[in-house]
């Protein structure tokens, strides 16, 4: 990526991660989600989820 | 009593996406992530929406601002999203800038799910994404997607 974008991104306060980072703070965030809740939403997305494949249409 | 909302679903996430485009600060968007490749026949369960957008980085402070979002970049895969909370629930909004994304919202075909119409990546694209990440998830995604299109090949070849 060019330096000019960066400088760019850095200026709009956009948040810098690197991947090992991005997936820590995702891992945290599912974490936080009580363990009921965690289940009932992943069975909603996978019920969407679910109604987009070819089998479903 | 306190009524609970419904996680979004589809058509919800569908909605916000036309809003955005109304508003000029979205011009092209495709469904991507793991609904993508449910769209393709691998289905599995996600904490997310990913969606794949055509959007000016200059307009990322007003996206913000109307999302109430934060806009990030992941360093390592040169990818600069924005992450919003629709009911709770993480949409995030990868900006489209290399010619494969690009080709990517050209080129994706319209899925109907229970009378939305929502577009959605092309394989290869899924594809060739899934091949750029180490990720352990992604690579047991690649094997899925490449059986997937295998499939289709063939059937294309009838």
């Amino acid at each position: 990526m060019n330096k000019r974008l960066i400088k760019t991104l850095r200026k709009m306060g956009v948040r810098f991660y690197t991947l090992k980072e991005w997936e820590k703070k995702e891992r945290e965030r599912i974490l936080k989600i009580p363990p009921g809740k965690r289940i009932a939403m992943t069975l909603w997305m996978l019920n969407e989820a679910k109604k987009l494949s070819p089998r479903h249409r | 009593m306190k009524r609970k909302s419904s996680p979004p679903g589809i058509a919800d996430l569908k909605r916000v996406i036309t809003r955005l485009r109304k508003q000029g600060v979205v011009k092209d968007y495709a469904l991507a992530g793991a609904l993508a490749m449910a769209a393709w026949g691998y289905v599995r369960a996600t904490t997310d929406f990913d969606v794949l957008v055509l959007a000016d980085i200059a307009d990322i402070p007003a996206l913000e601002k109307r999302l109430f979002g934060k806009a990030f970049l992941i360093e390592d895969i040169d990818a600069i999203g924005l992450r919003f909370f629709h009911r709770r629930f993480p949409v995030d909004l990868m900006f489209a800038r290399t010619k494969d994304e690009l080709a990517a919202l050209k080129n994706a075909p319209y899925r109907s799910v229970a009378g939305t119409r929502i577009k959605v990546v092309p394989l290869d694209y899924l594809i060739s994404t899934k091949s750029r990440s180490k990720r352990g998830k992604d690579r047991i995604d690649r094997v899925e997607l490449l059986k997937i299109q295998r499939i289709l090949k063939k059937k294309k070849g009838l």
